[in-house]
């Protein structure tokens, strides 16, 4: 194999350095070469040299990325694909040998398709570097044709008992066409005052092309004497093989053919043309004779032309394998003349002996391409020819020349695509090439990556694609295009990656409060499952748009899902809370009361957590004024929340009293208490009296009762309904053991209930007196004292027991009511009640048109009582249970 | 036909001692005894100049660039004893981290496989090899192996990422192991493995008999064994193979050159090995199927026209 190999040098002509010369490797075929030499122990000062240092570029095998032979790659690639394809179908059984000769013929028809395209070219162009370039790969192109189509007729065209003769002059004829200089000599007047009339006859007839020769002669003014018809006679009588080939055999034909040429040579004898010394030479070659071959020497041109002229005249039945043993007679007639043996003459020659190793050693070392000796290896290992020569390299020499045909390939910018077609088809080798290629390959743009990872993907190299991802996913990362990073990151699937993303998104979000990218955050389908903190942005997202196109309900439900299921990011919890008070205010109720519970537990979490932070690492953030303030404006949306979604889920029974109906019949208002289902209570109506006053009673086994009353004394009243509701207090058995919690606007704000004494010089002392009578009277305690309304105390709340109230609270004021909201936490229970299990609504199963109607029925009765009166909603709660107080 | 396609005209002041193309070949960065770095675009045989890095105090021997999914990243090493990285961002180049913990000049930096992260090793002529490597977090952390080679460490290069026996049986799953390769002063080619985090020596390769000036671990092309081409001042260079079994490596003579062999490098495929020197020719060397390795092609510098020559050997 050594010698198979040719040294090609390149020299640079470059006194920069003496040092030495040192060299990088680029893409493929590309060497950066540049003077210099690695690091000496000590700065050699005596080595500097201050001239410019160059470096070049240098590569090698590049005729290919010519234009011309470009197209030239690509159309023998699909003539290559097709073979494959069809040679592995055939592998099963059938032969191939049909195709095989298809596609030699292809390829030769290509080259000659190029070398025509080529030839134009040349002659079109006038710049003489561009011109000389053409020329040069016509050359190539006419000779790969040349060596390729004699080795089609003797390696892969067997013709019936290995007769080639007719293929070699098909062969000869179409290197060596005399078609123009025929055309010339039939246009001039007289044809055979034509310089080259004999010699184009000569040539017509060692080639075979009998018809031509015929008519050139019969253009000759003495075409009519006779000894013109006695050559055309013999002419004519040409016995043809290929014509005979059927239903005749060889015998026949060689019988036929003696017999003719033994005609010939008679008339030769005979001196029949002797007054013609042109038609006797054309006679000696129909009888063959020895010597008028080498006499024609100079137009035949070629030793090999000579060959096939002599056998057609000789040897008309020679055998291909044969052909061998008459070469070194016409190699002798060209020996002494200026042609030298040529690259091209050797690789003929070795062709002729069958050497088929000899011919790919030979062609790979003249042509400056791996195109042909790839292609033709590639046939002739198809066709068994190179097992059947027991090649020392064994099948292997057919990826070997396409490896590096394939390689070749690589480095350039519109052919790397064949080359990774070639590869696929290198079994042993090709795909590892395929995937050092691929990860060099450079990514100038989104198409070429694009179509990098379908190579990628076709052939399940992932570690490649993931490769390319990432890579251009940096890319978009670094020049700040979230957006196309994470399409790339997400094609890799690329945890780290797609949630570094997520999160600049998130904070894009969180600083500018728009995503960019909508389009592709929409999109994400199931690829937002890679990371949970992709999940989360999508999720987020759908909650946008959810909330954008009024289905709230829904929005919530998702709101709550991801705080609940801890999806988001700790960090961004107060965003998510912030972005539940608009629905929080909604005009329908949307999160119910244990949604409420959760979102309260969620904001309380995270405060918890930001006080231990802030203990923790004093510089690390607080809330800020902004976000105080919203979570302020948050924690009264979900109070407000929680009572509309108490009253509005029947969780409680509520036991009320309405004031009767106004003068045009319109309910509005009254009292009313809530109590939770989970407790038993029940109404006391007993303890009714005639003014707006409702009383219930909790039953509680092992403890006291709890006996709840609701009062309202409008401020216009003259004193009747304090009457009344001393009657009420009155009616309470006060040996029983209970609990007594009475609450609501008394209207009664001149209290100083730190004392308590009515405040001295105030309206209405009368009122203000009875009540404090009546608390003395009844053992009660009023416990209230901070302002409800304005700077007065009108809501009360009177207990019998006060050392049960743990806590006493006002919240700011709920719809339109101009009171505050009374809050208050006891200890009445003795006994826990057992925590029942938290409820979760399935909304999106709900039966929404009933919820809905029952909601609207809901909200109008609410309504239309808050419009009426000035309501307060009194809750008590209970180790998570929950009065409600109204009126 | 080899064919010079283009010239760049580096503008260095004084020897240019390594070129290296970025991953794709798109970049090249040179150094020099000028003390600096130069950046070229070479894209589509156009060269510009892009970037020129200025922060070495002596001659910069040699140049690697990491792999693209870290971003731009250059290491340099120099005479100054420094190990500068360099990253760019928005088109300007600046330090990333500079290592100073050599006692004498730092001759060779290499990048590992960027499957093992953003990891270099360097060898300095105080004898010991160092690996670097980044947590990510922008913090670096640095290993040595003391007396690598006596007199000096020249080279250092990196083996590919593929597990010993992975090819052989591809469910084999075992994370490849952090292997190099380095060469000094004391004729020596030595394999190093890190082991539970430790640098060991694995092998100590005897077959020359002057100074190791390059070492090159070839890429992986699918076949389980390693191979290795090293250079020396003894004029030779040798190809060293390991068959992916055992720890026996085999050494086959690929040249005598006329003068020292400066510098290897293996092309992608790792089917070509480029070796230049003080003869002023780089040469490229490819392995036939029997395992000869013979000279396809060379490039000479000196006075003298373009020839194309047919030499049997």
């Amino acid at each position: 194999m050594a010698e198979r190999e040719k040294v090609f040098c390149q020299t640079i002509y470059d006194p920069a350095c003496s040092a030495g010369l040192q060299s990088t490797w680029g893409f493929g075929n590309q060497l950066f070469v540049f003077p210099g030499r690695k690091p000496t122990l000590y700065p050699e000062n005596q080595l500097h040299c201050r001239r410019l240092q160059e470096i070049r570029e240098v590569r090698w095998d590049i005729d290919l990325y010519h234009p011309v032979m470009r197209k030239l790659v690509n159309e023998s690639h699909n003539i290559f694909v097709m073979l494959q394809k069809h040679a592995a179908e055939k592998a099963v059984g059938g032969s191939i040998h049909p195709l095989i000769l298809k596609s030699s013929r292809q390829y030769i028809a290509v080259l000659i398709a190029y070398s025509d395209e080529l030839k134009k070219l040349a002659d079109a162009t006038i710049d003489e570097d561009k011109k000389e370039n053409y020329l040069d790969l016509l050359r190539l192109l006419k000779m790969s044709e040349l060596i390729w189509s004699l080795c089609e007729i003797l390696f892969l065209d067997s013709p019936a008992g290995g007769l080639v003769i007719t293929q070699l002059l098909d062969w000869i004829r179409i290197h060596f066409t005399d078609e123009e200089t025929i055309l010339q000599i039939l246009q001039e007047e007289r044809p055979d005052c034509h310089q080259f009339y004999w010699d184009t006859v000569y040539r017509l007839v060692l080639q075979g092309q009998i018809d031509h020769a015929r008519r050139l002669l019969s253009k000759h003014t003495a075409a009519y004497s006779d000894n013109f018809q006695s050559i055309d006679d013999l002419l004519k009588r040409m016995p043809i093989f290929s014509q005979m080939s059927r239903g005749h055999s060889v015998a026949e034909f060689d019988m036929k053919w003696r017999h003719w040429q033994d005609d010939a040579q008679r008339r030769l004898e005979e001196q029949e043309f002797a007054g013609n010394k042109q038609l006797r030479t054309i006679c000696r070659i129909l009888a063959g004779e020895e010597a008028v071959f080498t006499e024609l020497q100079d137009i035949c041109g070629t030793w090999y032309h000579m060959l096939v002229s002599k056998m057609l005249y000789q040897h008309p039945t020679v055998k291909a394998i044969d052909l061998q043993y008459y070469v070194q007679s016409c190699l002798d007639v060209y020996r002494n003349s200026q042609q030298r043996l040529g690259e091209l003459d050797n690789i003929l020659l070795v062709a002729l002996e069958f050497d088929i190793h000899q011919v790919i050693k030979e062609s790979s070392s003249m042509f400056s391409n791996w195109w042909f000796v790839a292609h033709l290896t590639d046939l002739l290992q198809h066709c068994g020819q190179l097992e059947a020569h027991k090649l020392q390299y064994g099948s292997n020499l057919r990826e070997f020349l396409l490896l590096d045909y394939a390689s070749s390939l690589m480095s350039n910018k519109s052919l790397w695509v064949v080359g990774v077609s070639y590869l696929d088809h290198c079994l042993e080798f090709g795909r590892h090439y395929l995937e050092n290629f691929i990860e060099n390959m450079p990514i100038e743009t989104e198409r070429k990556a694009q179509k990098l990872l379908n190579i990628c993907k076709e052939r399940n190299m992932t570690e490649q694609a993931r490769s390319i991802c990432k890579v251009v996913g940096m890319r978009h990362l670094n020049n700040k295009r979230l957006g196309a990073a994470l399409t790339w990151f997400l094609r890799s699937k690329d945890v780290a990656f797609a949630t570094v993303i997520a999160e600049k998104f998130l904070l894009e979000y969180s600083e500018s409060g728009s995503f960019t990218n909508l389009d592709l955050i929409d999109n994400l389908g199931p690829s937002m499952l890679l990371s949970n903190r992709l999940t989360f942005l999508g999720k987020y997202r759908e909650f946008h748009k959810l909330y954008e196109d009024g289905d709230f309900f829904a929005a919530g439900s998702l709101l709550l899902s991801l705080l609940d299921s801890r999806l988001a990011p700790k960090e961004f919890w107060l965003t998510l809370l912030k972005d539940a008070i608009p629905l929080l205010e909604a005009r329908e109720l949307i999160f119910s009361s244990s949604d409420t519970y959760q979102l309260m537990h969620c904001l309380e979490e995270l405060t918890k957590e930001f006080d231990v932070m802030k203990q923790k690492d004093g510089k690390r953030r607080a809330f800020s004024e902004h976000e105080k303030e919203k979570l302020g404006l948050l924690k009264l949306g979900l109070t407000r929340n929680l009572s509309r979604a108490i009253v509005t889920e029947e969780l409680f029974n509520v036991y009320r009293s309405d004031r009767p109906p106004n003068k045009n019949n319109q309910s509005h208002g009254g009292v009313l208490i809530a109590i939770n289902k989970e407790l038993i209570s029940t109404e006391v109506s007993e303890l009714k009296t005639d003014c707006e006053i409702v009383w219930s009673q909790i039953n509680m086994t092992g403890s006291k009762n709890l006996l709840i009353g609701a009062y309202y004394r409008p401020s216009s009243n003259k004193g009747t309904s304090l009457q009344q509701l001393e009657l009420s207090l009155s009616r309470i058995n006060q040996s029983s053991n209970t609990n007594i919690m009475i609450g609501g606007d008394f209207n009664l704000g001149h209290i100083d209930w730190s004392i308590p004494q009515v405040i001295p010089g105030k309206p209405d002392a009368e009122h203000h007196n009875k009540l404090l009578e009546l608390l003395e009277n009844f053992n009660l305690q009023q416990i209230v004292n901070t302002p409800t309304r304005k700077e007065r105390i009108l809501d009360l709340i009177l207990v019998n027991n006060p050392t049960t109230v743990n806590k006493v609270n006002t919240l700011p004021p709920l719809g339109l009511s101009d009171h505050d909201i009374v809050y208050i936490e006891t200890d009445t229970w003795l006994r826990k009640v057992r925590q029942h299990p938290r409820k979760i609504l399935k909304y999106d199963k709900a039966n929404w048109e009933n919820i809905e109607a029952d909601l609207q029925k809901t909200l109008e009765e609410l309504t239309v009582m808050n419009n009426n009166n000035n309501s307060t909603i009194n809750e008590i709660t209970e180790g998570g249970d929950l009065l409600s107080l109204l009126h | 036909m080899v064919s010079v396609i283009n010239s760049i005209d580096t503008a260095h002041e004084d020897m240019i001692h390594d070129a290296q193309l970025d991953y794709y070949g798109t970049k090249l960065a040179t150094c020099s005894s000028d003390k600096t770095i130069k950046i070229f675009d070479v894209k589509d045989g156009q060269q510009t100049l892009i970037n020129e890095l200025q922060g070495h105090d002596g001659p910069v021997w040699q140049l690697a660039w990491a792999h693209p999914m870290f971003g731009n990243l250059i290491a340099s090493c120099s005479y100054d004893r420094k190990v500068i990285i360099w990253k760019e961002t928005n088109g300007t180049w600046g330090k990333l981290y500079e290592y100073t913990n050599h006692d004498s000049s730092v001759n060779s930096v290499i990048f590992a496989p960027q499957e093992f992260g953003l990891v270099l090793a360097c060898g300095s002529s105080d004898g010991s090899i160092s690996i670097i490597s980044s947590s990510g977090d922008g913090s670096w952390t640095a290993k040595k192996i003391n007396n690598a080679h006596s007199i000096g460490c020249n080279a250092v290069s990196f083996a590919p990422y593929v597990s010993p026996g992975a090819l052989l049986d591809p469910y084999n799953k075992q994370t490849p192991l952090k292997r190099i390769v380095s060469g000094g002063c004391d004729n020596l080619v030595k394999i190093w493995r890190e082991e539970e985090g430790e640098w060991k020596e694995e092998k100590k390769l005897e077959g020359h008999s002057d100074w190791v000036r390059d070492v090159a671990w070839a890429p992986s092309i699918g076949l389980p064994r390693s191979t290795i081409a090293s250079c020396s001042q003894d004029f030779r260079v040798i190809i060293w193979t390991n068959d992916g079994t055992g720890n026996d490596w085999s050494h086959k003579i690929l040249h005598k050159f006329n003068d020292v062999v400066w510098h290897l490098s293996w092309s992608i495929t790792g089917n070509i090995l480029a070796c230049s020197g003080g003869d002023n020719k780089v040469s490229l060397w490819k392995e036939t199927l029997e395992g000869q390795w013979v000279c396809i092609s060379d490039v000479n510098k000196g006075q003298g026209q373009v020839t194309d020559k047919s030499i049997s050997s």
